[in-house]
């Protein structure tokens, strides 16, 4: 999940597309593809004139994946991973992000990964910049044409 | 659905669906259509993409119990309904990412 300002902009929750060995290996693997996620998203901000700062803060709450993602030592536990799995370590020592350590309480991403009591709902919902707004979202036919 | 009880929860904590229980839903087709609606919802609103990505698991052959869990979805979003992404013009425009499995 991609927040950019007040609200998610971008966000995919699926099923995983290998077998993990170990939930280390399976963040991991996550991390990997929100990694590929940053990539794209600063390009396209690039394009579109607006600046961003080269790091980009990704949280994770796997403290063994961070380390294995800011280690890039060969380990026997690891060997069997991909290599294109491995992208993130580049993007880490080319400092283009920042893996970083968040506990359960506050990983808002809990919300695509199982079913939530009412108070963390809410708390990750609002984080997420998903609101309740009195107004209607989308604009309707009259208000536009008396804003024209 | 429109006079259903709203609820605060898209879907009971520690529910555990399954592909073999319950009765078969007769009208597949409507549980079908519903899904795909509900999917479409998961654009702008992210809260739902779990649930949904449950409920659509059994596409194929729902049973009573899917379908409960449809309309327990439905009842949420009726408590929800004025919820949408908001983007606050004065925040400060840098990219956070989180990332998580199960």
């Amino acid at each position: 999940m991609f927040s950019f300002g007040s609200g998610v902009v971008s966000w995919s929750s699926k099923k995983q597309l290998t077998i993990a060995l170990s939930s280390k290996e399976a963040e991991y693997r996550g991390a990997t593809i929100a990694t590929c996620e940053v990539v794209w998203l600063h390009k396209l901000l690039l394009d579109m004139g607006q600046s961003v700062d080269a790091l980009v803060v990704i949280y994770c709450d796997n403290i063994s994946s961070i380390l294995l993602a800011n280690n890039p030592i060969y380990h026997a536990r690891t060997k069997h991973i991909e290599v294109h799995y491995h992208f993130i370590r580049e993007k880490v020592i080319a400092k283009e992000i920042d893996l970083i350590h968040v506990s359960i309480e506050d990983q808002v991403v809990d919300i695509f990964t199982k079913a939530l009591g009412i108070d963390k709902l809410k708390k990750f919902r609002k984080m997420f910049g998903v609101l309740e707004v009195d107004s209607s979202l989308r604009g309707n036919v009259e208000n536009s044409s008396s804003i024209s | 659905m429109t006079g259903c009880k709203p609820i605060s929860i898209p879907l009971e904590q520690n529910k555990k669906l399954n592909a073999y229980e319950g009765d078969l839903v007769e009208d597949t087709t409507m549980y079908r259509h519903i899904v795909r609606s509900l999917i479409y919802m998961t654009i702008t609103r992210p809260d739902l993409s779990y649930v949904v990505g449950v409920v659509s698991q059994f596409m194929q052959t729902p049973r009573k119990p899917h379908l409960d869990a449809v309309r327990h979805i439905l009842r949420y979003i009726k408590h929800t309904l004025k919820c949408g992404i908001f983007y606050e013009a004065k925040s400060q425009l840098q990219v956070h990412g989180y990332t998580d499995v199960d």
